[in-house]
């Protein structure tokens, strides 16, 4: 009994200025109830501004040092700050079954401590999910480059890192809603998010894709994820999975049907209520089923929560490898070591390794094989939005 | 015979269309009798010619349209005027000086003729041409800086000039394409964004200051105008053809179906009435569903960058503090429903799309930011055919003057600046 109780306990922990918002967030949305939420940060103003947050979930990190200052992105100083609360972390994590950690990276506390935290969980064999946002791009070049440093330093220490580009967001989004509303949709869009993260992943699924799975997909490969969550909340059964649907691919983090078409991997979990038949599990998961491509992974979960009445939660993660980065670098080092290994060499002259450029799109359309226009050393022909990578939904 | 003197051609070959305007004038203004507009259908790339036969076809057709309106009086024009852009057209500040050498130190009409010739005979490189160039200001004794240096007292003047220049090879396919269409005429050139500046600003925004963008089809014209004269003006080889293109890249649409959508009004009614896709039979029972943000976005930031690419240009010569009358956006670009919003955005500016005006009548059928360029070289060859008339009857100087006070004030630097041009 005891065992089933430790089971079902999920701790939902938010770290750093971004990750107190969105965990904030998520404890207002009513299916959180009963898991367990706290905030660790370095800056006592942005805890303080939690008001909806218990206190006694709220942890300031190292004050002795930082005097609650704020970590000013410097992540080492945010690695030191998790590490002299490291006993607070350890009493949280021996009640909990579940860790996932919610942040965004490029600031200090967060990249910083996502480290310590991780390797805290590993040692004390408590499975943990990360999931960080990614700064936007106008966040600037030192920014993005400290949150990628970052997630390529936690793919060591953690088997399964996501990483969502805040950037997705403008790819839904109409160009009129305002600022504020963008970033609590991109708040609420995280936690949704976790939620579903917690679904696939808690035990007690009639469909079954665990933790395995997800760290199995993930293990030791710089991915980046964009996860949507689909409601459905009509009266009619029937209805509220077609809701879910066209709500999932509607979704600001998912960038659009076409991000689910060319991802390596996709996770799906479908949770309803009691009130769900076996033939609408089975046609709305075949829908969703069809939606990524030929070659991607698809790992299907569904799940029956009594307490979800009518209502359905669709969620997908769409994972996509970042192949340009060669962490991975098992192909690459087999080509090394052939130098060595003569018997060896044969085969690797069989499996030539070529690292890939990543392949754009850059073509000038009618403006092809006419006297370009060069600014600056840039072609201006090729379209601006290639040329500035910004995603565009094709509804193709 | 004394009909002919009274008929001036203008003619534009533009990446959108070719147009033919006849305008016949008198001594209560301007008139326009007679249009001829053709599609250019790819025979102008980026503002320059790209295929002579497919261009000649064109212009003869548009002539002809025109000579039909106006009851066949192109033959009797006295003036044939053509815009030209594109052609790696450039600009640089000549300086000339002269010494003002009688006793009272008075400055003299003559005195300032020889200061603004000096200030035109810049080295330019062999195969560069001068197309137009305006006096932007002068500088008395080297210091003190006026736009009326006539009767002042100094001894040296300074006259500081914009001139216009562009490879003379690529200029003179605007010249051929003429002759070869039966024009007789050697035709007068005029840079499109200063025609701009004949056909749609105002007299108090000749004099204030005022950023002039012209959106074309093939290219983008930009001008600063001041005192009635350029202070600065440049070509960017981007222009509205780019959006559609585009657009045609980025969503996998035939270039026409762009140009139509764009060109029409579609997207502007779905995005006011905040439709979420736009729907498209692009295979036989297939509906695709687009959703309006991609076409929105993709149009914005290619507009956007044109206009960044035009404020970092003027930047480097802090214009910027000059523009009090803000900004005139013309051309057919200028009629897509989010440049102006775009714009504003990016230059953070005042700005208005300038469309053709006439203080006597509006002419008919040339409502639109599309004529601009086209109306404002009919409008510069009728000044420098007023001119050509009163130097003809009169001596140079005061039959100037009789011209200038028909006009009122505002003209008076433009025909000075045309005068000049003349003496050449």
């Amino acid at each position: 009994m005891d065992n089933m109780q430790k089971i079902n306990k999920v701790l939902i922990l938010g770290l750093g200025g971004a990750g107190g918002r969105v965990v904030q967030t998520l404890s207002s949305l009513p299916e959180a109830s009963g898991l367990v939420i706290c905030a660790f940060d370095t800056d006592r103003s942005a805890l303080d501004r939690l008001t909806q947050l218990d206190e006694n979930c709220k942890v300031l990190c190292d004050e002795q040092w930082l005097l609650g200052q704020g970590a000013g992105g410097d992540t080492m100083k945010g690695q030191r700050a998790l590490s002299r609360e490291s006993g607070k972390l350890q009493s949280l994590l021996s009640q909990t079954s579940l860790l996932v950690v919610l942040g965004g990276l490029g600031g200090g506390t967060a990249t910083g401590g996502a480290g310590v935290i991780s390797r805290l969980a590993r040692t004390m064999s408590v499975p943990a999910v990360m999931l960080f946002e990614l700064p936007f791009a106008f966040e600037g070049h030192v920014r993005c480059k400290t949150a990628d440093d970052g997630l390529h330093g936690l793919l060591a220490l953690s088997d399964t890192v996501l990483g969502i580009h805040n950037d997705l967001l403008f790819s839904v989004l109409p160009a009129e809603t305002s600022f504020a509303d963008a970033f609590r949709l991109a708040d609420i869009e995280l936690a949704r998010a976790a939620l579903g993260v917690i679904d696939v992943l808690l035990p007690g699924n009639m469909l079954a894709a665990d933790l395995g799975d997800l760290s199995g997909i993930l293990r030791n490969r710089k991915s980046q994820a964009a996860i949507g969550v689909g409601i459905g909340a009509e009266d009619c059964v029937a209805d509220s999975c077609t809701a879910a649907l066209s709500n999932l691919v509607d979704s600001p983090f998912l960038g659009g049907a076409a991000k689910l078409k060319e991802a390596d991997a996709v996770i799906i979990n479908l949770t309803g209520g009691d009130a769900m038949t076996l033939s609408e599990v089975k046609r709305t998961l075949e829908h969703a089923n069809s939606m990524p491509g030929m070659a991607a992974q698809i790992l299907i979960g569904a799940n029956i929560k009594p307490e979800l009445g009518t209502h359905v939660h669709l969620t997908a993660v769409a994972i996509k490898y970042d192949d340009r980065d060669p962490l991975a670098g098992s192909a690459v080092e087999t080509a090394k070591t052939s130098v060595h290994r003569r018997k060896s060499r044969s085969k690797a002259l069989e499996q030539p390794v070529q690292q890939t450029l990543p392949l754009t799109i850059a073509t000038s359309g009618i403006f092809e094989g006419k006297t370009g226009t060069v600014i600056d050393g840039i072609n201006l022909d090729i379209p601006t939005f290639v040329r500035r990578q910004i995603p565009i939904d094709t509804g193709e | 015979m004394f009909k002919t003197h009274n008929i001036i051609t203008a003619v534009e070959l533009g990446t959108s269309k070719v147009c033919v305007l006849i305008g016949e004038y008198s001594e209560e203004g301007l008139s326009v009798i007679g249009k001829g507009e053709t599609d250019s259908s790819g025979a102008v790339v980026k503002g320059e010619i790209a295929s002579m036969d497919l261009m000649i076809e064109k212009l003869i057709d548009a002539i002809e349209q025109a000579d039909i309106q106006s009851g066949h009086e192109l033959n009797n024009s006295s003036m044939f005027a053509v815009a030209v852009t594109g052609c790696d057209m450039d600009s640089l500040l000549g300086e000339g000086t002269a010494f003002i050498q009688n006793e009272e130190r008075r400055i003299s009409e003559e005195d300032i003729y020889e200061a603004v010739n000096n200030a035109k005979v810049q080295p330019l490189n062999v195969d560069r041409r001068l197309v137009n160039s305006f006096d932007a200001y002068y500088l008395l004794d080297g210091i003190r800086r006026s736009s009326q240096p006539l009767n002042q007292r100094a001894s040296t003047l300074k006259a500081c000039s914009h001139i216009i220049h562009g490879n003379s090879n690529r200029l003179e396919n605007f010249a051929a394409i003429l002759s070869d269409a039966g024009v007789d005429y050697e035709p007068e050139m005029i840079f499109s964004p200063v025609a701009d500046m004949f056909g749609v600003l105002s007299e108090d925004e000749l004099e204030s200051g005022t950023l002039l963008i012209d959106f074309g089809a093939g290219t983008t014209e930009y001008a600063v105008v001041c005192n009635n004269g350029v202070l600065a003006s440049g070509v960017l080889t981007i222009g509205f053809e780019h959006v559609a293109n585009d657009l045609a890249i980025g969503l996998n649409l035939p270039i026409d179906f762009c140009r139509k959508i764009l060109e029409d009004g579609t997207l502007a009614r779905l995005t006011r009435e905040n439709a979420v896709h736009f729907e498209c039979r692009t295979k036989p029972g297939a509906v695709r569903k687009i959703p309006v943000e991609s076409f929105n976005r993709i149009a914005d930031a290619r507009i956007r960058e044109i206009f960044e690419i035009i404020r970092q240009k003027l930047g480097k010569e802090s214009f910027w503090n000059n523009l009090a009358s803000g900004c005139v956006l013309t051309g057919g670009g200028a009629e897509f429903f989010r440049t102006r919003e775009i714009f504003n955005q990016v230059c953070d500016l005042p700005a208005r799309i300038g469309k053709p005006f006439d203080a006597n009548n509006v002419p008919v059928g040339l409502e639109s930011p599309r004529y601009s360029t086209i109306f404002g070289v009919l409008r510069y060859a009728y000044l420098l055919a007023l001119q050509n008339d009163s130097r003809r009857k009169n001596s140079l100087g005061s039959g100037l003057r009789d011209k200038i006070s028909g006009f009122g004030d505002a003209f008076a630097r433009t025909l000075k600046n045309l005068r000049s041009k003349m003496t050449n």
